[in-house]
């Protein structure tokens, strides 16, 4: 079969910083695959170089045979790629509704859209207040709201950069229990994490980054049994 | 006191305010998005006043001699011209600059504005030019002693620019695409992942501003029937005045800022001072900016980590 989502030798530089070096990864379609890293490796620079923010300096990105590299921003976004950013990046001024309606394709979803019920029932907090402003939301659901609003495109390709970040134990446990049910409704995920633990239990394959190359990858589990990766991101010994 | 005068002075603020309101909108929703002030954005306003005479005469001399036509049709081509002004300006003199310093877009826009007002100058002679008065009469409330007047000019004014404003407002509020503006405007990289291209964005705003100063510049010139090529400069900071006033970004605060500014300019000239009524109009801005200096309906932005 085919790669969904393929990265070849790829390059991304900061001005003369060199983020990214040699990056190769590759995603079938209906896989789950993470990239986990420590802060600084690159991760969130491979998931923003997709969208050409920053261009990549070589190498190619293709998703459905489709070069990435060559198009616009916005013409990435068109393509069925869905990024739930670093940070989440709502637009806090924006109720819950609005947010969720500028996810859909074209960001023309409107209020009868069946993905739009969809999301609420994956997502309850998020209909209760959706005429709120999501700037009034908590961490948790205002990263659940970004989840949703990725979802809304019916994307064939869900990005998530570090969906844990700030998050008590247990909004991180429920975030995770949402992106299985998201799994098994057959959405392709490739998830960049820091919380190394949570990843590998979840995808069925990862990729480890050290200083902007990929050192060691393999399935979930044998990451997680791996000596380096235990040392290196799970506080084992 | 002379109720009369007040009252009259209230409807002259009114039509006033409209005005400041309506070329406000241009520097705020310029400012809301890129974060620019467009300096050029007064003599748009200029161009159109300009536009708008020469169209009318053209149709006049086609042999049209109805004047509601000749009105509506003038003011939609004068939208639609000023419209290509905002959309090129921003194409040639901003969108270059839109990743250099803060600063460059703002010399480039004097540099605009310098352009247009020598342009106009030299193609349409540096006198002052006039255009006769279509719409005449008024409704008088009072007796013949103590009376106060609104023109129906005034009434159109009035009443073109709440029709401008209230569908202003429900395009940028209620639909998909002013949910793309909002988004650019807080978000521009975001916007973009989501698939709204933003340049485009960014240029129909431009556009916006550029309409609802035509509109302006068409009611101005058909009331006041005179201007020159220099009308630009003390309207624009007006507007802009307004604008910063009412909290620059903030769409109702420029609507808001236009009247206040609008009111407070006629009735000063009308109980105190003609001479003074713009140190007055600043006065209120320095006030303001010193005690709310996000402006009236401006807010600060705060962002939850």
């Amino acid at each position: 079969m085919s790669n969904l989502f393929e990265v070849r030798n790829l390059d991304v530089c900061y001005g003369p910083v060199q983020a990214l070096r040699d990056v190769n990864v590759e995603i079938k379609k209906g896989e789950i695959v993470t990239l986990i890293g420590a802060n600084g490796a690159g991760k969130s620079t491979l998931l923003m170089s997709l969208f050409g923010q920053p261009k990549p300096k070589n190498g190619s990105i293709r998703f459905k045979g489709e070069e990435l590299t060559r198009l616009a921003t916005h013409q990435v976004g068109n393509l069925g790629i869905a990024l739930v950013p670093e940070g989440r990046r709502v637009f806090s001024s924006m109720t819950i509704e609005e947010n969720l309606m500028m996810g859909g394709a074209g960001c023309t979803a409107d209020k009868d859209d069946p993905v739009l019920a969809h999301v609420y029932e994956l997502f309850p907090r998020l209909k209760e207040r959706q005429h709120q402003r999501a700037g009034t939301l908590s961490g948790g659901e205002q990263q659940m709201l970004a989840i949703g609003r990725a979802l809304m495109s019916r994307p064939d390709l869900l990005l998530l950069d570090e969906p844990s970040l700030g998050l008590a134990p247990l909004v991180i446990k429920k975030i995770f229990e949402t992106l299985e049910m998201i799994a098994k409704e057959g959405t392709t995920i490739f998830l960049v994490e820091q919380n190394a633990n949570y990843a590998l239990k979840f995808a069925d394959r990862g990729y480890v980054l050290v200083n902007g190359n990929i050192k060691l990858t393999g399935s979930g589990d044998e990451l997680l049994a791996d000596p380096e990766v235990r040392k290196a991101y799970l506080g084992g010994h | 006191m002379d109720f009369h005068i007040l009252f009259q002075q209230l409807v002259n603020g009114l039509t006033l305010g409209s005005v400041y309101g309506l070329i406000a909108v241009g520097y705020t929703m310029v400012y809301g998005i890129i974060g620019m002030i467009n300096f050029a954005h007064g003599d748009i306003y200029m161009i159109s006043a300009y536009l708008a005479a020469i169209f009318m005469a053209l149709l006049f001399s086609f042999g049209l001699d109805s004047v509601p036509l000749v009105i509506v049709c003038t003011l939609m081509i004068t939208m639609a011209i000023t419209a290509v002004y905002g959309w090129s300006i921003e194409h040639v003199a901003y969108r270059p600059l839109r990743n250099s310093t803060r600063l460059a877009p703002l010399i480039s826009a004097i540099g605009v504005s310098l352009i247009l007002q020598n342009y106009a100058q030299i193609s349409q002679g540096a006198g002052t030019q006039s255009v006769p008065t279509l719409i005449e009469g008024a409704l008088r409330f009072g007796d013949d002693n103590a009376f106060f007047q609104i023109t129906y000019m005034q009434m159109m004014i009035i009443a073109v620019s709440a029709v401008s404003m209230g569908a202003l407002t429900f395009l940028i509020q209620r639909t998909a695409y002013g949910r793309k503006c909002r988004a650019t405007q807080q978000d521009r990289t975001m916007a973009s992942i989501l698939g709204i291209n933003t340049d485009f964005t960014i240029s129909s705003v431009f556009v916006i501003g550029a309409i609802m100063a035509a509109i302006a510049g068409m009611l101005v010139t058909l009331t006041y029937g005179s201007f020159d090529f220099y009308v630009g400069f003390i309207v624009g900071i007006k507007a802009f005045t307004a604008a910063v006033l009412g909290g620059i970004g903030s769409l109702p605060g420029a609507m808001l800022g236009g009247l206040i500014l609008g009111l407070s300019e006629s009735l000063f000239s009308g109980f105190i001072n003609t001479d003074y009524k713009d140190v007055f109009a600043f006065s209120i801005l320095v006030l303001v900016m010193i005690f709310k200096p996000s402006g009236l309906l401006g807010k600060p932005l705060v962002e939850k980590v």
